[in-house]
């Protein structure tokens, strides 16, 4: 499938190109945030504030929830720079499937909060169309008239990657045309941070936010909350080629499995992974040697960089040049494996492999070429980007070079 | 205008993006494009900005209508208020 368009909305930049700009720079997005003042981790990799009425008007962004708001801007984006005018495309060949894995930023606290005020008519008769998970997928069909299949991809922090496979699969099957597919999520609450801190699943290097998401490090203490959506815009080739329009690169195989395992810890020889990241290989028809790059989970966490680090142990005799997109913007969930994937689009389109922050003392029991500090380039033709869950849920992409 | 018919239009114009011009007292609320759900909206946000429940809010009533049934409920308010206080 053909890569046409790439939408991002991040804590690293507003847009695909200040994303990638920041990330050339490798430099970590996380600092204190404010959501979660007074809390055991106090920190986090926020997007910037926009102008959400300005640019999605009064009605809209007040309708939408934060995860809601970032879909839709990426989507806008994504089309746009796929040259597609929504005014002229036949709608119903038009999907969108996007991975949403925490939802409900904004809306659940505060409706809570007038419930729990014994005020049940203050309740909000939004509460519900603002904040179910589908509304994502659902309120970007609605914004750009998209009127095929419209659906959201759950697997946890899989789900971005989850999703980008099961668009595959409807282009393939000729359900669409074109699909808009990533994921979005914007968990930055002070219960998320709380109920990960309990799983001790995040850092808490208080005394030094920017340090703190070091994946594959062996100073590593857990992942960093982060939040964002990223789009790809997905057509088959010769869709692409009848539009006229040059692919950035090729989604070529999608795998996924899972662990089956344990709810939340990755199986630690990586074995589930393996199988997804084989089964993307076998889809896309390329032998293991043939991958230059992987763009790596890499969360930060004790348990998930080592299975990492066997998974692709089991796949490749010697793995190639791998980076963890998470050290610069922390773990934005659903959206993870989404922006994770366009931003390996643009590694293979610039040649180069954004670098891996905080990554000063590899950990010994990891054997990985990890880029760090500054980009390297790269000549690689075909890489691949994979993702694990709660739940063992695993997937995987292989992208290719145009 | 009273403070309700301020807070009334305000919201209207910020909000529900109402057209300035659309936004006077004679209009009702049923030509200003709000369906139920935004009619359910509005009167929540009246009430957070106001401190009172204006019961009754009806497609067919006019802003400034709206704006005076808010003004009487705030009065009585006041006037239930110095009541509990004695």
């Amino acid at each position: 499938m053909a890569v046409t368009g790439l939408g991002m909305i991040t804590s690293a930049g507003f847009g695909a190109a200040a994303t990638w700009e920041h990330f050339c720079g490798g430099r970590s997005t996380a600092r204190a945030d404010p959501e979660l003042a007074g809390l055991p981790v106090d920190f986090s990799c926020p997007v910037e504030a926009f102008d959400a009425p300005g640019l999605l008007g009064g009605r809209l962004s007040r309708r939408l929830d934060r995860f809601s708001q970032l879909a839709v801007l990426a989507a806008r984006e994504a089309v746009a720079d796929a040259r597609l005018d929504p005014a002229q495309w036949d709608g119903a060949r038009v999907g969108v499937v996007l991975g949403v894995s925490a939802t409900s930023a904004a809306t659940h606290p505060v409706e809570y909060a007038r419930l729990n005020a014994g005020r049940p008519d203050r309740v909000s008769p939004m509460m519900l169309p603002r904040s179910i998970p589908n509304m994502a997928a659902g309120e970007v069909s609605l914004d750009l008239g998209a009127l095929g299949p419209s659906l959201v991809t759950s697997t946890a922090c899989a789900s971005g990657t989850t999703a980008l496979g099961l668009a595959c699969d409807l282009l393939r099957a000729d359900a669409c045309d074109l699909v808009l597919a990533g994921g979005t999520d914007s968990a930055r609450t002070s219960m998320v941070a709380t109920a990960f801190d309990q799983l001790r699943a995040l850092s808490r290097r208080r005394h030094d936010p920017a340090g703190a998401s070091r994946p594959f490090d062996g100073d590593r203490d857990g992942f960093v909350l982060g939040e964002g959506a990223g789009v790809l815009v997905l057509e088959r080739v010769e869709h692409a080629r009848a539009r006229g329009v040059r692919p950035r690169a090729y989604l070529a195989g999608r795998g996924s499995s899972c662990d089956a395992y344990h709810f939340t810890k990755p199986r630690p020889d990586g074995a589930g992974l393996a199988r997804a990241l084989r089964a993307a290989l076998a889809d896309a028809g390329l032998a293991p040697h043939e991958i230059g790059h992987v763009n790596a989970h890499g969360t930060g966490t004790a348990l998930n960089d080592s299975a990492e680090a066997a998974a692709l142990h089991r796949v490749f005799h010697q793995p190639p040049p791998v980076t963890a997109n998470k050290s610069i913007i922390g773990h934005s969930m659903g959206a993870a494996g989404a922006i994770e994937a366009a931003l390996t689009v643009l590694t293979l389109q610039h040649r180069l492999i954004p670098p891996t922050a905080n990554l000063d003392r590899l950990d010994p029991a990891i054997d990985l070429d990890v880029v760090t500090k500054v980009p390297r380039p790269t000549d690689a033709a075909a890489a691949v980007s994979v993702s694990s869950g709660f739940g063992g849920q695993n997937a995987a992409v292989v992208l290719t070079a145009a | 205008m009273s403070e309700s018919y301020r807070i009334i239009s305000d919201c209207l114009r910020a909000e529900f993006e109402v057209a300035a011009e659309l936004v006077r007292p004679e209009a009702a609320l049923a030509d200003l494009s709000l369906d139920s759900l935004a009619l359910v909206e509005l009167s929540l946000m009246v009430e957070e900005r106001l401190g009172v429940t204006v019961a009754d809010i009806r497609p067919e009533s006019t802003l400034g209508e709206l704006a005076a049934l808010a003004d009487a409920t705030v009065a009585a308010d006041a006037t239930l208020a110095v009541g509990a206080a004695r």
